[in-house]
């Protein structure tokens, strides 16, 4: 029979048990036989899915990697209000769409009948020739009826300004698609899509922004708030790097969480100093760029680097007063967002 | 743009093996296959949300595109062992030391074997906790379920990874005795 506390047993070996509940579970780890073999269990596991590698052709690896590179991805007109996120939520729902080949044939036929009923509109621009019930194919309607004998009441202002006819379902033309509900659900259904989409295979991504580790609000991201928390995130990590322990024999201790953490905050960085560059400011960006390769460097040490190499890079951080701008700027901007 | 190849550079080389170990680990070994669908999802990353996604989140997207590619691949029904994995698999260079790979394989195989019998969502959730050591929350925003639906998968695949194990103990040990 299996312990009821054996899920517990399992949250803690991932280090998602609640602090609250921790003292109590390893207490019962030392009494409980059961759990403590789901432990040593769920630990070799680890061992084996970790120790696991991939069959991997380098030579396959890399000729993928140039081959992705070199490709250009297809133009499509995009507006440069657009924010970020909304614009990827958008190329993600019409790149990705999941492909209705039926709706595809009838979005297409609707706007080529659009487009011809719009064009014979146009060319004849008289509210005579016009029809309420206007479902006749173009050809019946270019040898439609003169000017002057028309049985239906058209409104003149429809004719003057030469609108398209609005349809008991509203317009038409002009029509956008649903408003994206920004987790990134596929839609129902969609007008036709405004750039051609691509022939690619697969399902839509769907992904929301990605939510901060540390700092809970702020659900999209946005600039001042992901700068804010970035720079409060690059402190700790400097902080803590400023604390590593240089043995006597001259080497530091095992960083791979620090290694892992620069490399996630590197690419924000590089995120955030081009909106900084764009945006203008200045000081962010300049604070960023001076950060950068801090980052760069920690990345690159090994899993236990040598002290000479740890004492260079925060020999650098103090040089440039890092940690005291990041402290002060990520404070300055947090407030500023207030 | 030269910067922003060198930067998807550094993130294909960072997790494209990692990328292609979950894939084969999902798929039960198929490495060619794999290999495809990673390559696949870097392509897609490339193309569509390279220059519009938030730093840091590139590989999430890239786990949950990977995921979802895996997924249509079992829909399809398709036991695409192709026949360029046989061939790769006999031109590859012996190893100097047989006994030792050959251990290796079967461990892999093992492994591989007792991951089919989890359900895809449980499969996923595992192996991108303990190959990738992503947080719940993390694996929840990656497969796009909660993290509620995480905690209970994860503890329900190792549950079932540990009987499955021990249930084959048995059967070895009964049948030397």
């Amino acid at each position: 029979m299996t312990c009821d506390k054996t899920e517990k047993v399992s949250l803690m070996i991932d280090g998602e048990l609640p602090v609250s509940e921790r003292q109590t579970t390893q207490q019962h780890l030392i009494e409980c036989a059961e759990c403590q073999q789901a432990w040593e269990d769920f630990l070799g596991l680890r061992s084996q899915m970790v120790a696991y590698r991939a069959q991997l052709e380098p030579s396959a690896a890399g000729l993928a990697l140039a081959k992705i590179i070199s490709q250009q991805p297809p133009e499509y007109p995009t507006a440069p209000a657009i924010t970020a996120n909304r614009r990827t939520q958008f190329s993600s729902r019409f790149s990705f769409a999941s492909f209705n080949p039926r709706l595809a044939a009838v979005a297409a036929l609707l706007v080529i009948a659009l487009t011809i009923g719009g064009i014979a509109f146009l060319r004849q621009r008289s509210p005579a020739d016009l029809s309420s019930n206007n479902t006749a194919p173009p050809e019946k309607q270019e040898s439609s009826r003169p000017d002057n004998s028309s049985s239906l009441n058209i409104p003149s202002d429809l004719t003057a300004q030469a609108k398209p006819k609005s349809t008991k379902n509203g317009p038409i033309e002009g029509r956008r698609p649903r408003s994206i509900d920004k987790r990134g659900s596929k839609p129902r259904e969609r007008s036709a899509p405004t750039w051609q989409p691509r022939p690619q295979p697969g399902p839509p991504p769907t992904y929301a922004v990605v939510e901060e580790d540390l700092v809970s609000p702020g659900r999209y991201g946005d600039g001042e708030i992901l700068t804010a928390r970035h720079l409060q995130q690059s402190e700790v990590l400097l902080r803590a790097f400023r604390n590593i322990r240089v043995d006597r024999a001259g080497s530091a201790p095992e960083i791979s969480y620090e290694r892992r953490r620069a490399r996630q905050l590197l690419y924000r960085n590089i995120h955030l100093r081009r909106e900084a560059d764009h945006s203008g400011d200045v000081q962010v960006a300049s604070l960023l760029e001076a950060l950068e390769p801090i980052l760069l460097d920690i990345a690159n040490l090994g899993d236990r680097p040598e002290g000479d190499e740890v004492r260079a890079i925060r020999d650098r951080v103090e040089r440039k007063n890092l940690v005291p701008l990041l402290q002060v700027n990520s404070t300055a901007v947090a407030r500023a967002y207030e | 743009m030269a910067s922003e190849d060198e930067e998807f550079t550094t993130l294909f080389q960072d997790f494209y093996p990692n990328l292609c170990r979950f894939l084969e680990c999902l798929l039960g070994g198929r490495s060619a296959l794999a290999q495809d669908l990673a390559q696949e999802s870097f392509l897609q990353l490339h193309r569509t949300a390279w220059s519009t996604l938030p730093a840091g989140e590139a590989r999430f997207w890239l786990y949950r595109v990977a995921r979802n590619f895996a997924i249509n691949e079992f829909r399809k029904g398709q036991t695409r062992y192709r026949l360029f994995d046989r061939v790769v698999e006999s031109m590859r260079p012996r190893s100097r030391n047989p006994e030792a790979e050959y251990e290796t394989q079967e461990r892999k195989q093992m492994l591989l074997e007792m991951l089919q019998i989890l359900p895809d969502d449980q499969r996923a959730a595992l192996l991108l906790r303990e190959q990738e050591q992503l947080s719940y929350r993390e694996i929840a925003h990656v497969l796009d379920v909660s993290e509620s639906k995480v905690k209970v998968d994860i503890f329900r695949a190792r549950t079932a990874l540990r009987n499955h194990w021990n249930k084959r103990m048995r059967g070895y040990s009964a049948k030397a005795h």
